[in-house]
């Protein structure tokens, strides 16, 4: 069965079994993976797999249930445990499948996928880093092709189908001369051919070149407030917080989330802008078009010139709290670039840190957020001077966002949408 | 338990060969605030090949477990070795040999899904009466059982089920300024999930002590950043165990660059520090995490990292122990049906002291005592960085006022050189996984220990 039959004949079972509303999800996929480990090839691994994913609710009681076989036998027995977890759960008015708005077909990327191209460009990518960075060990690599055809429907009449294939490469590095190393960063990118060099995708380069800058590196003097750069490889870090802290759905059935009752007021400085944007320039469109409810994503202003718009609340979430649903889930969620220029910002800076990684821990339902800068450099005097170790960085997420210093015109995109800089002031800096 | 379909395919592995099947059996429920937000299993199970041809490998795997399906993985899986030998020409040796055998471990049965829910129910209507001032809380229930059935060219074939229950409880309530303020109990063992609780009165007593944490923690101040002399939990141990120092002496991550690199036989912390990655058991009982065959057919024998401050060794899987020329330590573990062996750790632990945890907070003029962390992160410098959700300040030999969540970091072959008291107070954690390509259960463990870390703060 494909995917499409899979679904129709998983609802018929979930039907008969007397499940009032149900939600399927079922993909077929292959992949092809090369990993890398220090400059060898070293391994291919081929992947078919299959995915069925169930929901079912019968008298308002919710089941789930995922398998990866698709033969009938199969399913017939995991729509049964499902209909048996749901027996036990406790009856939620909020809950049930997404009803339909407009049903589509999808197909992007690449189809075939071309193994040897993207073995060229593993190649290529380990030569170019040996020339141009003869420091820089690749600790690992992954790059691969995936195919993937995937269904989603449900018993109210939403049908989705999505064909696509996609590249992705994946690597971690750090730089060595003689017993000194640096700490070691990672980056990924996906892409729809092996028509570029891995090494000009996204923020790649720039990163291995400041692992081979950094094996010299010394903490900061003492403690001060400054201004941290948040780039296009960090910038998740923000992103992540505002929408798992604040806008989603568990911190607003919660109560915890601190804009509970924000919507429609500043929450940013007037330059922020947060946008979902499945539309926006360089997107592989793979994977990114419905929520893992079952509604398509348009592009949605979260935050537009500072002021909270629109939550991401998915059908449960906006059950449970009496909002508007938007999105409860979506692959590309952008700051839009801003009017400056990088090197002015920089320039603008008097003492802060370039940060391309933080190691942290989670922040907290406040936006408390403490870590070390990795990767990173001072900036001194609206210049960067050097790169720094054993510092850490200690600040509010949601009061950062209202000391915004500046959104760089400049982005960068890592194959989910261009991302740019930000510089955000009152940071805790503090080294050793 | 997964009918025998593979090791009669042993005869025809022409190249070195591992063929697998496994079945992976995740269930959860998660109540938040009384909404039932997830009542799921998943059951994912296939069969893989790995092929090893002059210094590359080959893998495939396949969601359907039969005799065709087995042998058409063996096929890709060869067809992938000779894809890369033919492009990279490494030309290297046969990977290093090791004991025969085969063995049979554990039992294969079902864990009702309405038992998870039912013990859910019970915790959250537990904890809503008990704490009425709570603002938000959750319980998340989680029962895994990983079934594993192998054969591997001149190595040990093995057929094992390992189940393992987790249980979490999260209470949030509001700071004295307003602000949410939240722990987690949590408890993890292998078993399943009927037995390890089948009594939930000691889990009802570790969230009684999580909730006056709680309690102290509303009132927390801000930790004053700095290095500063502090005692460290025992989970605080084991994340630094397994984090800051485990991933540094995995042999994969070595040939990578890590620090460890230059450090064999070197001093790397304080005469009191010695650490091991246990296989299976110690002190005489089974860890939770037991490995005695891994994924490439070695018997799995305990790895010792440090001992008495001096770095003894790594871990290791075939290929790495053939660069190095030892023994494999039985390391290579793999999640997944899909997923390839990689090096990882099992139950990683400092070991216990003699020191008693009064005296060293007694020993303290002015530190922290730091006691629960939900995150750790660290490079393969050695550079660390653990996020702390409990401790306490301690001001002349006495505990002070709670601290609100913070992070600690160092570097930590210099931080475990400061190690001046290690207590005797061993702990395991077997609440996390470990997400080195492949997300994979793992223990952490130790005892409290005094030592100079970096804290952050105000």
């Amino acid at each position: 069965m494909n995917s499409k039959e899979i679904c129709l004949y998983t609802l018929e079972a979930l039907k008969r079994a007397g499940a009032d509303m149900a939600a399927v999800r079922a993909y077929k996929s292959k992949a092809d993976e090369l990993n890398v480990q220090a400059k060898e090839v070293r391994l291919l691994r081929t992947v078919f797999s299959t995915g069925i994913a169930i929901k079912a609710v019968k008298d308002q009681k919710k089941g789930t249930i995922s398998i990866n076989k698709a033969e009938k036998e199969e399913i017939d027995t995991a729509v049964a445990a499902c209909m048996e977890a749901l027996e036990g759960a406790t009856p939620d008015e909020a809950e049930g499948v997404a009803e339909v708005t407009e049903n589509a077909n999808f197909v992007s990327g690449d189809p075939e996928g071309d193994l040897e191209a993207l073995y060229d460009r593993v190649r290529e990518f380990i030569g170019q880093v040996e020339d141009k960075y003869p420091k820089v060990v690749l600790e690992e690599l992954v790059a691969e092709y995936i195919h993937q055809e995937l269904c989603y429907m449900t018993s109210t009449g939403v049908e989705y189908n999505e064909e696509g294939g996609l590249y992705g490469f994946s690597t971690t590095f750090s730089a060595h001369e003689g017993e000194k190393g640096s700490s070691f960063n990672y980056y990924g990118a996906r892409f729809e051919r092996p028509d570029k060099p891995l090494l000009s995708l996204g923020m790649t380069e720039e990163l291995i070149r400041e692992s081979q800058e950094s094996l010299e590196t010394g903490s900061v003097d003492g403690k001060f407030e400054g201004t941290i750069v948040l780039t296009p490889a960090s910038i998740d870090n923000l992103i992540g917080t505002i929408i798992s802290n604040f806008i989603s759905d568990t911190p607003l059935m919660d109560g915890t989330s601190i804009w509970k009752n924000a919507k429609g007021t500043r929450v940013a400085s007037e330059c922020f802008n947060l946008v979902i944007d499945p539309e926006a320039e360089g997107i592989v469109p793979v994977g990114t078009h419905i929520t893992s409810d079952g509604y398509p994503i348009h592009k949605l202003d979260l935050i537009r010139n500072g002021v909270l718009r629109n939550f991401m609340l998915s059908r449960y979430g906006a059950k449970k709290t009496g909002m508007v649903r938007t999105y409860g889930s979506a692959a590309n969620i952008l700051v839009l670039p801003g009017e400056d220029a990088l090197s002015d910002i920089i320039g603008s800076i008097e003492k802060g840190i370039y940060v391309q990684r933080l190691s942290g821990g989670s922040p907290s339902a406040t936006g408390e957020f403490s870590g070390v800068a990795k990767n990173s450099f001072l900036i001194e005097n609206g210049k960067i001077t050097r790169p720094v170790s054993e510092t850490m960085v200690s600040m509010n997420m949601a009061e950062m966002i209202k000391n915004i210093r500046g959104i760089s015109r400049e982005t960068a995109n890592d194959g989910m949408g261009p991302q740019p800089w930000i510089a955000m002031d009152g940071v805790t800096i503090s080294g050793k | 338990m997964l009918q025998d379909l593979v090791t009669p395919l042993k005869g025809e592995f022409r190249d070195y060969t591992e063929l697998r099947a496994q079945v992976n059996t995740r269930q959860a429920v998660y109540i938040s605030k009384g909404n039932l937000l997830a009542n799921t299993k998943e059951i994912r199970g296939g069969v893989n090949a790995r092929v090893y041809k002059n210094g590359v490998f080959g893998v495939a795997s396949a969601p359907e477990y039969d005799t065709e399906s087995l042998r058409a993985v063996v096929a890709a899986a060869s067809r992938n070795a000779r894809f890369l030998d033919q492009k990279e020409k490494p030309g290297k040796g046969p990977l290093p040999s090791v004991p025969t055998g085969s063995m049979i471990y554990g039992e294969d049965r079902e864990v009702s899904q309405k038992l998870l829910l039912e013990v859910s129910r019970e915790l959250d209507a537990y904890v809503t009466e008990k704490y009425p001032g709570l603002v938000s809380r959750f319980v998340s229930a989680r029962h895994m059982g990983i079934e594993k059935l192998s054969a591997v060219s001149d190595s040990y074939d093995i057929h094992s089920y390992l189940p393992k229950a987790n249980l979490y409880v999260g209470l949030t309530v509001e700071d004295k300024d307003g602000k949410p303020c939240d722990l987690t109990c949590m408890y993890g063992r292998k078993g399943f999930f009927d037995q390890v609780f089948a009594d939930l009165s000691f889990f009802k007593d570790e969230i009684e002590k999580v909730y006056e944490k709680l309690m102290h923690k509303r009132e927390a101040v801000y930790a004053e950043a700095g290095v500063k002399e502090c005692i460290l939990a025992p989970m605080l141990t084991g994340m630094l165990s397994h984090e800051a120092v485990g991933h540094t002496v995995e042999a994969d991550l070595v040939l990578g660059g890590s620090v460890a690199g230059h450090m064999l036989g070197r001093e790397v912390a304080s005469e009191k520090v010695t650490m091991v990655d246990f296989a299976h058991h110690y002190a005489g009982e089974e860890l939770s995490i037991p490995v005695y065959v891994d994924d490439e057919g070695t018997l799995a024998q305990d790895a010792v990292l440090i001992e008495n401050g001096i770095l003894k060794g790594y871990m290791h899987d075939k290929a790495s122990a053939m660069h190095y020329g030892v023994a494999p330590t039985g390391n290579a573990r793999a999640f997944g049906f899909a997923d390839e062996p990689l090096i990882r750790m099992r139950n990683t632990a400092v070991l216990p002291g003699t020191d008693k945890l009064e005296d060293m907070i007694a020993s303290i003029d002015d530190g922290y005592y730091l006691l629960d962390t939900n995150n750790g992160q660290a490079d393969t410098t050695g550079e660390f960085m653990f996020g702390v959700t409990s401790g306490y300040e301690i001001k002349n030999g006495k505990l002070g006022r709670a601290i609100k969540e913070t992070t600690i970091s160092g570097v930590a072959f210099d931080m475990l050189k400061t190690v001046s008291m290690v207590g005797d107070d061993l702990e395991w954690d077997y609440n996390g996984m470990c997400g080195k390509k492949q997300s994979i259960a793992v223990g952490m463990g130790g005892p409290s220990i005094k030592c100079r870390v970096t804290i952050g703060g105000r």
